[in-house]
């Protein structure tokens, strides 16, 4: 009788992550400025100057002690670009000086991601539950309506 | 320019139909899913959408189309008949900036000043400086004015013709000119450059050769502490600095040398005072290009 207490029952419980609530982004020190290598990408040989009108600018960053190199083009300012790609470099530094373990944003991120797509899942599942049950319903209604008719029909004999 | 494979073509449709459109200009597939990106945040309705992406497909450019252009920290206005600010105006003049004290009340004239990008972006950063931009284009000037109130700068626009009288455009000393002149040739006008550039810019900002340059020698030396001057080929920064070591006068007084853009492209020729009064130009342009003269 005792063993059938102690089977293990799942009391397992994930605590949610909230969207809003997400550790904060690792900051980009400006001490690391002076470890960078910064350049900037238009592509192309040929002809420039007023001659070629480009719209996009590319930021490469390398960071000399680590090799880490990250790259952005996202937006047509070379300024933002600039701030965006510093950003994208801090967080992999993090990374890199926590000996390959993702800063908890990254994991928080991920357990996030990990989260919604269980709910999404559930839903899609009650979904269908509540569908079933739905059709079923008709279903009883249709069959107690024809037994009703049948009944009619036997009693007017 | 090659023809854009109908292959390319296809694979680009079955991602989005609008892709199609912008192939001939961005070329590789992912560059035009990045500019249908930013079109599409800029332009609010579909069909605006869509009309920018048949503008584009007729190669008008983007800047045009969404009425701006990011030049350093500021959005500078874009409109038809005024040229669109390059990159590399944006990479010396930041540099340049970077190298302006930001505690002294410098003067500065741009002269073919178009958007009036460069003053802006100065008088932006560095508010101690008077900054002067000068352009012979009404439009060009309409759209300065805009610029300098959308950036909330002031900065004085005068609308002369530099060519015809440079003599009394400003009766005092400057410490910096800036400009930006056209200089393209004739004959590598419609040889090298692009069709967006060809067909929808204004030639007068474009179509150049030596006659700024002339001007520069024979009207503003004098008056001025250094010069910064962008050049399309390299044969107008050697006459500049032939001429400045053929004059007895100039040769002792100014250094002058050659600044060359990321693509390793001579694109500047900079020159300055041995000696000059407010500050000391020749540490400011310290390590900007190479010397020359």
């Amino acid at each position: 009788m005792q063993l059938y207490w102690k089977r293990n029952l799942h009391s397992h419980m994930v605590a949610n992550i909230k969207k809003r609530q997400l550790p904060p982004r690792p900051k980009f020190s400006p001490d690391w400025e002076t470890e960078l290598e910064e350049k900037f990408l238009h592509g192309g040989r040929g002809p420039g100057g007023q001659k070629i009108n480009k719209c996009n600018s590319k930021v490469q960053l390398r960071h000399l002690p680590s090799g880490i190199v990250v790259e952005c083009q996202e937006t047509r300012s070379r300024d933002q670009n600039r701030k965006i790609a510093r950003e994208k470099l801090a967080l992999k530094i993090s990374q890199w000086q926590n000996d390959g373990i993702a800063a908890a944003r990254n994991e928080a991120m991920h357990q996030w991601g990990k989260q919604s797509k269980r709910s999404k899942e559930k839903k899609s599942r009650e979904k269908h539950v509540k569908h079933r049950a739905l059709r079923d319903e008709q279903e009883l209604e249709r069959i107690q309506e024809e037994q009703r008719l049948l009944e009619l029909i036997r009693n007017g004999e | 320019m090659p023809r854009i494979e109908p292959k390319l073509m296809a694979k680009a449709y079955s991602l989005n139909k609008l892709l199609p459109l912008l192939l001939p200009e961005c070329r590789t597939i992912v560059d035009a899913k990045r500019e249908l990106g930013w079109i599409k945040k800029e332009l609010t309705t579909p069909f605006q959408v869509l009309r920018a992406c048949q503008m584009r497909f007729m190669h008008y450019p983007l800047q045009y189309i969404l009425k701006s252009q990011p030049f350093g920290i500021i959005d500078v206005p874009c409109r038809r008949g005024v040229l669109i600010p390059r990159w590399e105006t944006e990479e010396w003049t930041v540099d340049v900036l970077n190298r302006i004290p930001d505690n002294l009340p410098i003067s500065l004239i741009d002269l073919c000043t178009g958007t009036g990008c460069i003053p802006v972006l100065i008088k932006k950063q560095r508010s101690l400086a008077h900054c002067i931009g000068v352009d012979v284009s009404e439009k060009a000037l309409a759209l300065a004015k805009r610029n300098s109130k959308q950036n909330g700068v002031d900065v004085t626009l005068l609308k002369r013709d530099i060519i015809k009288d440079s003599s009394n455009i400003i009766s005092k000393h400057i410490d910096l000119l800036t400009c930006n002149p056209p200089y393209i040739s004739k004959e590598t006008f419609t040889k090298d450059s692009r069709a967006s550039v060809r067909v929808f810019e204004p030639r007068l900002a474009l179509i150049g050769n030596l006659e700024f340059y002339q001007n520069l020698i024979q009207h503003w030396l004098p008056r001025v502490d250094a010069f910064v001057y962008e050049i399309g080929d390299i044969s107008q920064a050697k006459y500049i600095i032939a001429q400045i070591s053929k004059s007895p006068l100039h040769a002792r007084l100014w250094s002058v040398g050659i600044r060359s853009d990321l693509n390793d492209l001579p694109r500047v020729v900079y020159g300055f005072r041995k000696e000059s009064k407010n500050f000391d130009k020749a540490n400011m342009f310290c390590g900007f290009g190479r010397l020359y003269h």
